[in-house]
């Protein structure tokens, strides 16, 4: 009688969390569909559609000629195209890192950006901005610096825990050394900069989709492809790890090996993504939290699902950003950060209450 | 099937060079010449008036031909800017969007017809005082927001970004613009540099066929600064005055090769903290009194400080940061606050293109003596009225030094 009401019960929750993938699957390609006619080339909606199948059908289509006056296929492909798709590949690998973080640390504050992850990645933004110095030059000079330091905070991290035992708490205390010390170098460097170059810092750290281009989508969508299905497929590792070192143990999980590798992969997400958008905030913090209260803990869904969620709302939050002030884009990273401060604070107070 | 290839290379080459060709060089030899420019005159006029069967060509390129004849000795022109990028144009520019509001200054002291102007950044239509017949042009936004969408919609031939500042940035304006129109050209420019003031007004001049306007204007600029010039040259190093420039930041000096740097040594002076190796230092109050300066410049307009300019003709907020300097504790044991000599001066003279008029003030108050006869002043309205073709009363309205 016990084992049929599990049963029951473990389909009642199976099929809620296919109907929440479901869902959140339907809701992204619907928010695409709008994020493709938003912008300021007042483009109207058919207009918008026309310039997609005129660019995958440049012979079958007879383009109208105010469309060819305001070069709308250029605009559609060259521009909203990659930033709409940029934004769901930035938002799903975020989520997922944020979530990968969030279970192998097993705290519910970890994040690329409580990590220091995120502001090491600022720090060699700042470095190539304002002191013109960087492993790459030309264009790849910010995006190179910022990925190295994202990397090197990773290994930061992961190296120091490990001489104190590789246990979570250590990791986060790293995390939030490095953060300061990272934040402490870059406020040195815009103290020290001119004001043009203060500037620049301060605009790369707010975080936009504004410097996405197909190469970058392309970069981040392997980097996704190769570092995802993996750790999808070891998800009941997570499972195992986020009950406890112990139990991840008795369990036959090599504890220290997969703390690593999980570690490690989140961490090549986030940075190959933060180095092309700047610090968009919240995202790998909010979207797991969202995921879990709706569907549970159970990582085998809780990644791809997180993931979806946290598309949703940096596609919806870049949506917003661009609507919000007519002829002006506010930077994504603002607006996530809006969407991500009232929730941090409801956790907050909850757990307070609790 | 290798002959298939080397005919779509061939005709590949052939649209390339079509569109690299110069218009109406009727035996394509890369030179207009005046026949081939009168032969393409005829033949649109018989083909449109009297119903020829030449094939003539379109008014369109009519125009471009000329402009090429007349402006660059019909032929290609290749151009350097400042950021050493080269391009080549066999047609005119004809619209122009600018992220540097600077350049666009220059450009209309070089006489550009505001027309051929389609986008300009954010900061020009914030100030409709100085820039009045730009403003309803587009809004490109900034170097570090820009707004693709307008800045492609509205087709610019080309577009000018910074050479030395806001270099990542205008990289990514240049390679997103790129990849949504690929026929834009993109040319960087300071407009603010002493070092390349000069060549930037006559590359400007060439491109845009506004040679005599760019002479015109060198003439008055190679005057006022020329003046200054003359003069300090004969003032030896060990006779020159120590300077401690300020800007809108308290206690934010000019190091080693900074702009001010440069501007301070233009007038003749000598700056205090011009071996300190970080381009714009922060420095310790006790250093500007131990190194006892003879005349203290204080730049407002921006940060805490913005106020002044164009827009202001309230000249208290200047009194106001006059005297919080000479407050400042110990001060007033330095040489230039007991002799008076704390000058306030607004970035609009000094900052930007106007940078040789902040000079010539630098060098009245750095040797009151030696230039009796400079104006600043006269030298500003005559740059506003002549070259800005502003109607703008200096003598009404406007903050930008203080004591005056």
């Amino acid at each position: 009688m016990m084992a049929e009401t599990g049963k029951q019960e473990y389909t009642r929750l199976t099929e809620k969390r296919v109907l929440f993938i479901v869902g959140l699957i339907l809701i992204l390609i619907a928010l695409a569909g709008v994020a493709v006619t938003l912008g300021s080339a007042n483009l109207s909606v058919a207009d918008s559609y026309l310039a997609i199948l005129a660019g995958l059908f440049p012979d079958a289509v007879d383009l109208p000629d105010r469309m060819i006056e305001s070069n709308a296929v250029g605009i559609v492909w060259g521009w909203r195209l990659h930033r709409v798709l940029f934004g769901i590949a930035a938002g799903f690998g975020l989520a997922i890192a944020g979530t990968v973080m969030q279970g192998v640390l097993r705290n519910p504050l970890a994040s690329p950006f409580t990590l220091g992850i995120a502001s090491a990645a600022s720090c060699g933004a700042s470095i190539a901005i304002v002191l013109g110095a960087g492993i790459l030059s030309g264009s790849l000079l910010v995006i190179g610096n910022a990925f190295l330091f994202a990397m090197l905070a990773a290994a930061a991290i992961y190296g120091m825990a490990r001489l104190r035992g590789m246990g979570s708490e250590a990791m986060i205390l790293a995390g939030i050394a490095l953060m300061y010390l990272f934040s402490a170098i870059t406020s040195l460097l815009q103290y020290l900069g001119t004001a043009a170059k203060v500037q620049e810092v301060v605009f790369w750290m707010f975080g936009s989709l504004d410097k996405s281009s197909w190469p970058k989508l392309g970069i981040v969508a392997i980097v996704i492809v190769a570092v995802i299905p993996p750790l999808l497929w070891r998800a009941w590792d997570l499972n195992a790890l986020a009950e406890g070192d112990e139990v991840a143990a008795s369990l036959g999980v090599p504890v220290e090996r997969s703390m690593a590798g999980f570690m490690l992969a989140a961490s090549l997400v986030t940075a190959v993504i933060i180095c092309f958008t700047g610090t968009i905030g919240f995202i790998g913090l909010v979207a797991p939290h969202i995921t879990r209260m709706a569907i549970g803990t159970d990582h085998r869904t809780l990644l791809p699902a997180s993931g979806l969620v946290g598309a949703v709302l940096l596609l919806g939050a870049d949506c917003l950003a661009r609507t919000l002030i007519p002829g002006a884009i506010i930077p994504v990273g603002i607006m996530t950060a809006f969407l991500g401060i009232p929730f941090f604070l409801y956790l907050f107070m909850r757990g307070r209450d609790a | 099937m290798t002959r298939r290839l080397i005919l779509l290379a061939c005709s590949l080459c052939l649209l390339a060079g079509m569109a690299m060709a110069i218009p109406c060089d009727g035996d394509g030899d890369g030179t207009l010449t005046s026949s081939e420019l009168a032969a393409a005159i005829l033949d649109s006029l018989d083909a449109r008036q009297m119903g020829g069967a030449v094939e003539a060509p379109s008014p369109g390129d009519l125009r471009d031909a000329a402009f090429i004849y007349e402006h660059w000795d019909g032929r290609a022109l290749t151009i350097t800017d400042t950021s050493g990028q080269t391009t080549t144009l066999t047609r005119p520019i004809r619209r122009i969007a600018l992220f540097n509001s600077d350049s666009l200054e220059m450009l209309r002291s070089i006489g550009i017809e505001p027309d051929r102007i389609v986008g300009v950044s954010k900061y020009v239509l914030e100030d409709p005082i100085f820039y009045p017949e730009y403003q309803g042009k587009a809004n490109l936004g900034s170097v570090w927001s820009p707004d693709y969408e307008q800045a492609a919609g509205i087709r610019p031939d080309a577009v000018f970004l910074y050479a030395s500042i806001s270099q990542s940035s205008c990289d990514e304006i240049e390679d997103t613009l790129s990849a949504i129109d690929p026929d834009i050209r993109f040319f960087r420019f300071d407009s603010f540099r002493p070092t390349v003031y000069a060549d930037e007004v006559r590359t400007l001049g060439l491109l845009l066929g506004k040679r005599e306007g760019a002479d015109r204007f060198l003439a008055f600029y190679g005057d006022a600064i020329g003046s200054v010039a003359g003069v300090v040259d004969t003032i030896p190093v060990n006779d020159r005055i120590p300077v401690y420039l300020e800007n809108w930041n308290d206690y934010k000096s000019a190091g080693k090769g900074s702009g001010y740097d440069e501007k301070i040594e233009l007038a003749g002076g000598m700056n205090i903290f011009g071996d300190n190796p970080v381009e714009y230092p922060v420095i310790d109050p006790e250093a500007v009194i131990s190194k006892n300066p003879g005349v203290i410049v204080k730049i407002v307009g921006a940060g805490e400080t913005t106020f002044g300019g164009y827009g202001d003709d309230d000249i208290s907020s200047f009194e106001r940061v006059h005297r919080a300097i000479s407050d400042r504790p110990v001060w007033n044991q330095m040489k230039a606050i007991r002799d008076g000599r704390v000058h306030i001066i607004h970035t609009d003279v000094i900052g930007g293109p106007e940078y040789f008029i902040g000079t010539a003030y630098f060098a009245k108050w750095f040797y009151p003596d030696r230039f009796p006869d400079l104006d600043p002043r006269a030298v500003h309205r005559q740059y506003l009225e002549e070259f800005q073709r502003l109607d703008y009363d200096l003598d009404e309205h406007g903050t930008f030094v203080y004591p005056a």
